[in-house]
């Protein structure tokens, strides 16, 4: 009774102080540092757009860059183009990327692997000098198949013009947008589990029925995924544009911002930002999107009974096969021959002069006081940037997908928002940030802040492949090994390790790649010391008096020979540690 | 008067031995010029090193030559190239944060004038002058000594000066008839339409070439009007691609500064000329382009950043600057035989020298403007 009124009567329990949970402590300082890395530089521009006032000045607050920037003439025109050269060249490469990858990873395609490495080396050719390399083959005028076409009898003009808007959808498939999508698609490909589309062959379904109604409704996260990360650059993509719209008045809505701060001085940074912010719409639409159709249902391909194996293309596996090699062969031989064929050339494509062939530009670069430097700089920014990148954001990607912790949906949004602000706009932020926070200020000019922005800037990508890979892992795999008295550590290392080895593998190489052609993030937090091969490669070729393309060119083919070098024994060290595929 | 002449005569010999008996006043300043240099080289050479931005052609070029000032005066060059808009943007951020890492800039005129003099970010360079060959006022163009470049004449120093007969214009040798162009108003007629290719004049890097059209007193805003809208120009992105397409014949004529792309082609031996070889109706301008040079305040090495703006703008520095660059010093006291023709201040010519012109940025600005309106009313824009 007495113990009864005890309870009944006794006053109500002190609320204890807890320790956060792991989860809540991890959470916190994910999001604080990520969100301060990453909204910090956004805010001051943000803000900065509204200052009209000069830089002598007291802030003065208006929205007269805004009305400026959106008023100006074509700005609408320019969002239509813009959506007009993004929907043509994404209908096209989406699917054909989809098919190759799909041919690459799950068909006795021979030399499937050496392929797919091909498509890396694609991607790791800058785009510009693939867009030049085309320039040279289609300008209407001199290219070299016009011109040879045009000595066909009843044939007085050259059928193709690159500098048009077919022109800059065609250099956009034959630049980047078919590689990066096969790179970044296949190794997804490659975790598909056998048995289900086996089980599909067995009841009767043919492989075209099979790919449809099996391989790719499991293969939705990644393909989302990838289709998403394109969708949110719609509005950074210029080079292209630059070089074949400008001629022919055709501008789209990158090259109006490009033309805010590169036609003025001061450059109007605040009209700038302005019109970069319409991605923050997109992305606004783009998260919610994507959460619900990563989410709505199961997409589990690797088990416990996970069974890798390839399908038999039967009458059809030569006609893949000579798609993927044509596909491959235009999107790297053209580039890679122009660039070294250039090199070697007095002016690259011209065949007229009194001297044609000279060794002159390799002298320039390797005797260049910098070069050196440069090239020491770039293997250790890259390297740092793919060793630890990976293991970052795989760990992020596996709070993000496994963990059901607080606040996992504003860490995801904040990787997106990092994708709204344009790479020249992004590194004037960085500028800022790194000289008004007492913490970073100290390693401003050393390599250190470098690696440290090239080491981040890849989390939007890198964090969203691996987020697609944990999505394919079942759930047991995992449980097995906690059940057996592993801890999380012992658990990721010896379990999720090998078997996201394959997209650590990628995602390193492209951390590394996009480490070594870094321009304009870094280009304001680096010094003369610090100076990188993409940073001289950017230096020659934007002398607006006349670009040194040829000595470009050839700063551009030591750097890819260092990533496909790099990609190489990465590659070979990944099959070696991950789990067998085929 | 025989008195009178004998005094003349004894007056004469008297001051001639005055004068033999004191020492010659150049030797004299000289003797402590040496001096003070020496003990300037000495500092400089304890800090062991310049940090200087070069931009546009000085900037490409000097890195073959800046070692042999590296070699003879054991003062390390550190320094870079590239866009002067970034640099700014850099500069600034960085002297808002207390961080100082640049000595000297050198480049055009535009940025220093438009950002960096207002931010207060510039050290007057006009005090740190005192190399007797910078000062001696007849080694430079009119015998004005070095031109001072901003409005209060104290912190930005001209020493490029192309010249020439007509650089503005460069055309292909196979598809214009030279002969025919008396004056920029015959670019106009309709023969000529279609017939242009040029950078665009309304960015910064040609703005001085814009500026050329628009302040002209004989051309100004009406001609660069129609220039823009009636000829139906095909504008691009940078020199190189325009100069390229006038060799090809794809275009006849190449306007807003391609002179420096089109000579190299021209040496090249594709059918192109860097200028027309005579005057036309309107006068020619003295072209500074990226030619200038100043200080940064505070600078972090300031000894080796007095030592080297003394030594650029000496006889040996400019020398250098026109092997590196092919372009004409202001000095006209060093050998011309480095710098290609067409930049050649031609005798008896009454040149233009805008940028001389205190009010110039301002105009600059606004005829890029008027330019930018003018090419966004025809849709090039």
């Amino acid at each position: 009774m007495n113990r009864v009124a005890g309870v009944s009567t006794a006053a109500p329990p002190r609320k204890e102080f807890r320790l956060p949970s792991t989860g809540t402590f991890v959470m916190s300082a994910l999001i604080l540092t990520f969100g301060f890395y990453i909204l910090y530089p956004v805010m001051l521009i943000f803000v900065n757009s509204f200052n009209i006032a000069s830089i002598v000045d007291p802030y003065q607050f208006s929205l007269q860059n805004w009305h400026a920037a959106f008023s100006q003439p074509g700005i609408m025109k320019s969002i239509g183009n813009t959506f007009l050269v993004y929907v043509a060249y994404t209908s096209i490469s989406f699917p054909l990327a989809v098919v190759i990858a799909w041919i690459l990873a799950r068909t006795r395609i021979p030399f499937s692997r050496g392929l797919e490495f091909m498509f890396w080396v694609s991607f790791m050719l800058p785009s510009l000098s693939t867009t030049i390399g085309w320039t040279f083959l289609l300008d209407p005028d001199i290219g070299f198949i016009n011109q040879a076409v045009k000595w066909l009898p009843f044939v007085d003009e050259g059928p193709f013009n690159i500098y048009s808007v077919q022109g800059i959808i065609f250099a956009h498939l034959f630049g980047n947008a078919i590689s990066q999508k096969v790179m970044l698609l296949t190794p997804a490909f490659r975790n598909m589990d056998l048995s289900l589309e086996e089980a599909s062959t067995v009841s009767g379904a043919s492989n075209l029925r099979t790919m449809m109604r099996v391989t790719l409704p499991v293969m939705v996260p990644p393909m989302v995924i990838v289709f998403m990360l394109n969708v949110v650059r719609i509005f950074q993509s210029f080079e292209t544009e630059l070089i074949l719209g400008t001629p022919i008045g055709f501008f789209v809505y990158s090259t109006k911002i490009f033309q805010q701060i590169r036609d003025f001085d001061p450059p109007e940074y605040g009209q700038a930002t302005a019109l970069a912010s319409v991605t923050l719409i997109l992305i606004a639409v783009i998260i919610p999107i994507q959460r619900w159709l990563l989410h709505r249902r199961q997409y589990t391909t690797v088990t416990s009974s996970y069974k890798p194996g390839l399908i038999h293309l039967g009458w059809f596996q030569p006609i893949a096969t000579t798609l993927v090699i044509s596909v491959v062969g235009f999107l790297t031989l053209v580039p890679v021959l122009t660039l070294v064929g250039g090199s070697f050339m007095t002016r690259v494509g011209f065949f007229q002069l009194n001297t044609v062939w000279s060794l002159h530009h390799w002298g320039e670069v390797l005797q260049d006081r910098f070069f050196l430097l440069a090239l020491q700089n770039t293997m250790l920014l890259s390297s740092s940037t793919a060793l630890i990148s990976p293991l970052l954001f795989s760990i992020v990607a596996y709070i993000l997908v496994r963990t059901k912790w607080h606040m996992r949906g504003v860490l995801d949004s904040l990787f997106w928002m990092s994708a709204s602000i344009p790479g020249i706009l992004a590194g004037l932020g960085l500028l800022w940030l790194f000289l008004g926070t007492p913490l970073l200020r100290p390693i401003f000019g050393t390599i250190w802040a470098l690696i440290l922005v090239t080491i981040l800037q890849g989390k939007l990508t890198s964090t969203q492949l691996f987020k697609g890979v944990f999505l394919q892992m079942g759930e047991e795999l995992e449980e097995a090994s906690r059940l057996s008295g592993a801890g999380w550590w012992q658990t990721y290392f010896r379990i999720w390790l090998p078997l996201i080895m394959p997209m650590l593998v990628l995602v390193g190489t492209f951390n590394f790649v996009l480490a070594a052609q870094a321009t304009s993030g870094i280009i304001l937090l680096a010094s003369r010391g610090t100076v990188t091969l993409s940073i001289l490669a950017l230096e020659l070729m934007t002398h607006s008096d006349g670009a040194e393309l040829e000595a470009a060119g050839i700063v551009s083919l030591v750097m890819i020979a260092m990533t496909v070098g790099v990609a190489l024994v990465a590659r070979r060290f990944g099959f070696r540690v991950g789990v067998p595929q085929r | 008067m025989k008195l009178r002449s004998q005094f003349n005569f004894w007056a004469m010999l008297a001051g001639m031995a005055v004068l033999l008996a004191a020492p010659p006043v150049g030797f004299a300043q000289k003797g402590s010029f040496d001096k003070e240099w020496a003990e300037l080289l000495k500092k400089a050479q304890q800090e062991g090193k310049v940090v200087a931005f070069i931009c546009c052609g000085v900037g490409r070029g000097v890195g073959k030559y800046i070692g042999e000032f590296e070699k003879k005066y054991k003062i390390k060059v550190v320094f870079s190239t590239g866009s002067s808009r970034q640099q700014s943007d850099r500069v600034l951020a960085e002297r808002r944060a207390g961080r100082y890492t640049l000595d000297v800039w050198m480049g055009g005129i535009t940025s220093v004038n438009t950002r960096l003099l207002p931010a207060g970010v510039v050290g007057p360079i006009k005090p740190l002058l005192f190399h007797p060959e910078v000062l001696d006022k007849k080694a430079w163009y009119n015998s004005n000594g070095p031109v001072l470049m901003d409005p209060q004449a104290n912190y930005v120093v001209a020493f490029r000066g192309n010249g020439g007969f007509t650089s503005e214009i460069t055309y292909n040798t196979d598809k214009l008839n030279p002969d025919e162009i008396k004056s920029f108003w015959d670019l106009l007629k309709p023969k000529y339409r279609g017939q242009f290719v040029g950078r665009d004049p309304s960015s910064a890097g040609v703005g001085q070439s814009t500026a050329y059209y628009y302040m002209h007193p004989q051309l100004g805003p009406k001609f660069l009007h129609r220039l823009l809208t009636e000829t139906d120009i095909t504008i691009v992105q940078n020199a190189r691609q325009a100069a390229e397409w006038l060799a090809l014949g794809k275009y006849s004529i190449c306007l807003f500064a391609c002179g420096r792309e089109v000579r190299s082609l021209m040496r090249q031996g594709m059918p192109v000329r860097d200028e027309i070889s005579r005057l036309l109706k309107e006068s020619p301008r003295i072209s500074v382009g990226g030619g200038a040079i100043w200080t940064m305040k505070n600078a972090p090495h300031p000894n080796a950043r007095t030592f080297f703006i003394n030594w650029w703008l000496s006889r040996e520095g400019q020398i250098m600057m026109q092997k590196a660059d092919g372009d004409n010093s202001l000095r006209v006291d060093i050998p011309k035989d480095a710098i290609d023709k067409a930049t050649i201040r031609q005798k008896g010519v009454d040149y233009w020298f805008p940028d001389s012109d205190p009010e110039f940025q301002k105009k600059l600005g606004e005829s890029m403007a008027f330019a930018r309106k003018a090419l966004v009313s025809v849709g090039k824009k």
